[in-house]
């Protein structure tokens, strides 16, 4: 019952900021989308931060150290502090310039310019909804799982809260403030979330740490847990990279590339006040994730010191690692810890969910209505309108799809961010080589869509069979080249189209070019 | 001989030696031991992992004050959104 109203407090608390927020509002659909260019550095960085942060950040890392022990940190984290950087200086500051020159909202409207074609814009919003909805649809179906198991007993039989139920409790909470608050409300909320996800993370470290280690003093505790590791061959390979095989380790390093054509991230982009707002943002990024990540990290890696094996997950045969950190987590033994760990850990989810709901909203909105509207002119009323029926059928939509999840829904995300990473060459091409063309962009595009439909066909639709490494392609060594992640694969084969292609075609106009490229 | 890029300065040029400097680290193997902790608590190879995640940060507060390009606020004037300037009409789309 604690955890519960922990949870509810938590939501009322969100729920509150959102509806406060709406009260900001300048009413127009500029502020409505994108806060109207006004979020300062500090918002901005917690913002981007919640948005670009999961729960994978807190249970997966977590469940992943339990499993490979502390290589993860470097394969995921610190990778992504490097890179995820470098795509907000990159592409980021660059596409807040062109957004804010020419009035963007989408990243498919800055497509279409860029490009001078309409069948770039048509071509790339299908894709990029169909690589934002299974993103959503874990969220969800995540969110409804950890209240399901943190309210376990709630109910006569012994059972938690129904999934569907937590579920549709979070798509309604996160669906008031987006619909009321907008860009704004979800900026304050992310902003809030971030916090309470960072805070809490780091509270459940030293109470787990002081719990697993069993010593008077913070440091003694942390010695012995680590101590217990040294004890078995399996501990001391945690304590190493040696788990994780060169090439997996170096073909991680694309996947955080991935955020560069996020569409919500690229929403929150344009809300910066100014260039420089992204600054801090840009610097502070690495160590959010090293806050969010090293105590999720070595937590993991003492769990499978102190001898918590989650219980085998029927679908894949292997261990649920997704339930180490809430197994570990319960020997503590205090519900207000176990409540706050799962504020925390919605917080995480819904920091992403509203700026996708809202990045949705209004791509619908302007890629497809306003743009292909024959009437010239749409009140703000009305543009705020059309945004928020959108928002009303995408959370509904999203929702229902997560009542049935598909078994391999966990591997999918990483699918999603291997086709977002595809994705990456046209985005870069299209700020810094003059020489892109839209063929070249359309067969970076359909090469993406292609090489990501044949290679998930072939891993089995994200199922590896039981017991058998994620899928790489090749399958068997041929021509010297050795099996590789996808994501390698499908960015190697995108770029290698987007460059020849574009070799091979008509440049954009001299005018267009001059837009996007002025003189120093 | 490697001529500079015209359109890339000093600055630039350190910041993308800067990143590179930290992919090799990130993904050199310097065969640390399980044995070998830092105050007995987190493997070298750990350790080796947070000291990338803070030189990650320096370089960028490095980018941020000596290699932020120098040509984006000047190309957006004062409240320049087309939509902010004029209302509805600039932002239908119509004509993109």
């Amino acid at each position: 019952m604690t955890q519960l109203l922990v949870i509810a407090v938590y939501l009322a608390l969100l729920l509150g900021l959102g509806l406060f927020s709406n009260r900001l509002s300048r009413g127009t659909s500029q502020d409505y989308m994108l806060a109207s260019h006004s979020i300062g550095p500090v918002l901005l960085l917690l913002s981007l931060f919640g948005t670009t942060m999961t729960a994978f950040a807190l249970v997966g890392s977590t469940g992943e150290a339990w499993q490979t022990g502390i290589g993860v940190f470097g394969m995921l984290a610190s990778a992504s502090g490097i890179l995820h950087s470098a795509c907000f200086f990159l592409v980021g500051v660059k596409l807040w310039s062109f957004g804010r020159r020419y009035g963007y909202s989408t990243q498919i409207q800055f497509f279409r310019e860029r490009l001078e074609s309409n069948g770039v814009g048509l071509l790339l919003f299908p894709v990029l909804i169909a690589l934002v909805i299974p993103y959503i649809m874990l969220g969800i179906y995540g969110a409804g799982a950890v209240i399901q198991g943190s309210t376990r007993g709630l109910l006569a039989s012994g059972a938690g809260l129904p999934s569907w139920a937590g579920a549709g409790i979070i798509c309604l909470v996160v669906f008031v403030y987006v619909f009321f608050g907008g860009m704004r409300g979800t900026a304050w909320a992310n902003a809030l979330q971030t916090l309470v996800f960072m805070g809490l993370g780091v509270v459940t470290f030293v109470l787990v740490a002081y719990n697993l280690g069993d010593k008077p003093t913070l440091l003694e505790s942390m010695q012995a847990a680590t101590a217990r590791l040294l004890e078995t061959d399996a501990g001391r390979a945690k304590l190493t990279r040696d788990t994780i095989p060169d090439g997996v380790y170096a073909a991680f390093l694309l996947i955080p590339l991935s955020v560069a054509m996020f569409p919500h991230v690229f929403q929150h982009w344009l809300t910066a006040r100014s260039s420089a707002a992204f600054k801090l943002p840009i610097v502070a990024h690495p160590i959010f994730i090293l806050i969010v990540w090293l105590p999720c990290v070595m937590m993991g890696t003492w769990a499978f010191g102190a001898g918590i094996n989650p219980p085998v997950d029927p679908s894949s045969g292997q261990p649920n690692i997704n339930l180490v950190l809430a197994m570990t987590v319960n020997r503590l033994g205090n519900p207000l810890v176990e409540g706050l760990l799962t504020a925390g850990i919605l917080a995480a989810i819904m920091s992403s969910l509203d700026s996708q709901f809202l990045c949705i909203g209004t791509m619908f909105t302007h890629d497809i209505v306003l743009h292909y509207s024959r009437r010239e002119t749409f009140s703000d009323r009305r543009k705020v309108l059309l945004a928020r029926s959108f928002i009303v059928a995408i959370v509904a939509v999203s929702y229902l799809l997560s009542l049935f999840p598909p078994r391999a829904i966990f591997s999918i995300a990483i699918w999603c961010f291997s086709g977002f990473t595809g994705l990456f060459p046209l985005v870069f091409a299209a700020i810094y080589w003059r020489r892109l063309t839209k063929a070249g962009a359309a067969a970076s595009i359909l090469t993406t869509i292609a090489v990501w439909a044949v290679l998930f066909y072939r891993s089995n639709f994200g199922l590896p069979a039981p017991g058998k490494p994620p899928y790489r392609f090749p399958e068997e060594v041929f021509w010297g080249i050795p099996p590789m992640m996808p994501v390698v694969t499908i960015t190697v084969a995108s770029t290698v189209a987007l460059i020849l292609v574009s070799l091979v075609t008509r440049p954009p106009s001299e005018q267009t070019l001059a837009r996007f490229f002025p003189a120093r | 001989m490697l001529m500079p890029h015209p359109r890339l300065r000093k600055a630039e040029y350190v910041l993308i030696a800067l990143i590179a400097i930290l992919l090799v680290a990130h993904q050199w193997d310097w065969g640390f031991k399980a044995d070998q902790l830092v105050l007995g608590i987190v493997p070298y190879e750990l350790m080796n992992q947070i000291i990338i995640s803070l030189a990650a940060a320096a370089t960028w507060w490095f980018a941020a004050c000596y290699a932020w390009p120098r040509d984006l606020e000047q190309s957006v004037p004062e409240d320049s959104s087309p939509a902010s300037q004029a209302g509805d009409a600039m932002m239908t789309d119509a004509d993109i």
